[in-house]
């Protein structure tokens, strides 16, 4: 076992420039061709699609309990004690 | 950040501290939770592209949203005066309050520390076919036309590179015969294809007036500072000059060591192959103790490995030699 001398080790910073592409059809949104489709526009999902349903009087459900919907789209749970 | 079952959750309680998550109005936080419930989120986060058409109407109508939108970067606009005079929120280019506009906000997880300059290009398809493109080609957040000829050279909008907005206003037209419900807020009444209108999903998202013939392409590059790490590990004339590599040894060895009822003992005196190359197959070289580097393995100071670098190609390492293996590691 052999133990780094001082000058055997080097920390830089290396700038990089990702490519992205988004590409929006029937409005959705694809994220660098992929083909998920979580991605809607103009709603930031926390939750799956999947885990939400709609209960009486138009409450949105989750498997964590009742759920608002926020002004920037949003879901909060609300738990009642 | 608490765990139910296996899956962890962020929450608030809402107590005298009115502590609240961000996302949640003033208005909601105080009329839909009580004192004592449990505010809870989810995880993992997740957020996406937003494109948002401020309508001038809904400025002669006093509407806040709109206004709160642009308002907040008016200093930012102005500020790059500097670099275009398309930058400012009212000069004889534009009043921009006043202004359709369409606003494209990018959650900087996209692209990092800022936008790359001159990276972005908006492109427009109408049923899969090209009918306009934008470019900043003069890299100073002018956004500017480059195809088709006619309008050529138009600046349609200004981009934000620091701060990943993108700021669409030409309302020309981009096709001769092609309309559809662009305007989110009108579902009844068709229109021609303009920027301003660049990334619409339709009126109201609603199945009947969705923009299905047109499909938008936003390409950028971002701006990533990663932090490397580069490490040379030696080894010098005469190390590493053994392997425990079984094929080390000549075959035909008895290799098991001795046991007795209170010792273990390994045998000594093993040859080691000879992999010298001859050129004559019953003269054998001259002995030289020959290795291959195929691993190099990095402890931390406890001395607990936290890395194994593996050779493409182990090298051959002969008794005389020096060599420098350099690792290099991104963040």
């Amino acid at each position: 076992m052999k133990r780094f001398e001082k000058e055997d080790i080097l920390r830089n910073t290396m700038k990089t420039h990702p490519k992205v592409r988004f590409l929006c059809y029937n409005g959705k949104i694809y994220y660098n061709n992929s083909t998920e489709e979580d991605l809607f526009l103009n709603k930031f999902l926390l939750l799956q699609k999947e885990s939400i349903s709609i209960g009486a009087e138009g409450a949105i459900l989750t498997e964590l309990g009742e759920a608002i919907l926020t002004e920037d789209g949003d879901y909060l749970v609300i738990e009642q004690e | 950040m608490t765990v139910t079952g296996s899956v962890p959750f962020p929450f608030i309680t809402k107590e005298g501290s009115l502590s609240s998550f961000k996302t949640a109005t003033s208005q909601q936080f105080n009329e839909d939770f009580n004192y004592g419930d449990v505010i809870k989120g989810s995880y993992p986060l997740r957020t996406s592209i937003s494109s948002d058409y401020l309508d001038s109407g809904l400025y002669l109508y006093g509407t806040t949203n709109r206004k709160k939108k642009l308002l907040a970067l008016k200093n930012t606009l102005d500020y790059y005066t500097k670099i275009s005079p398309h930058y400012a929120f009212s000069s004889s280019l534009g009043e921009k309050e006043m202004q359709d506009l369409r606003l494209i906000s990018i959650p900087s997880i996209f692209y990092g520390q800022s936008l790359k300059k001159g990276s972005v290009n908006c492109k427009w398809y109408h049923k899969g076919s090209l009918i306009a493109e934008l470019q900043d080609i003069n890299k100073n957040g002018e956004m500017i036309q480059t195809y088709p000829h006619s309008n050529s050279g138009n600046v349609a909008g200004v981009v934000l590179y620091g701060e990943g907005f993108l700021l669409l206003t030409g309302s020309w037209s981009l096709h001769d015969s092609y309309e559809d419900y662009f305007d989110v807020n009108e579902n009844s009444t068709l229109y021609s294809p303009s920027w301003k209108y660049f990334l619409t999903s339709g009126s109201d998202g609603r199945p009947a007036t969705k923009v299905s013939d047109s499909s938008f392409i936003l390409d950028f590059e971002g701006t990533e500072k990663i932090p490397t790490i580069t490490m040379f590990a030696k080894s010098d004339r005469g190390e590493h000059n053994y392997s425990n590599n079984p094929t080390f040894i000549k075959s035909g060895q008895i290799t098991t060591p001795t046991t007795g009822s209170n010792f273990i003992q390994e045998p000594s005196n093993l040859a080691i192959k000879n992999i010298v190359p001859s050129s004559y197959e019953d003269v054998e070289p001259p002995f030289e103790k020959i290795t291959y580097i195929s691993k190099v393995a990095i402890y931390d100071k406890d001395k607990n490995l936290i890395g194994i670098a593996k050779l493409a190609n182990p090298i051959k390492k002969k008794q005389n030699d020096n060599i420098a293996i350099k690792m290099k590691l991104d963040m």
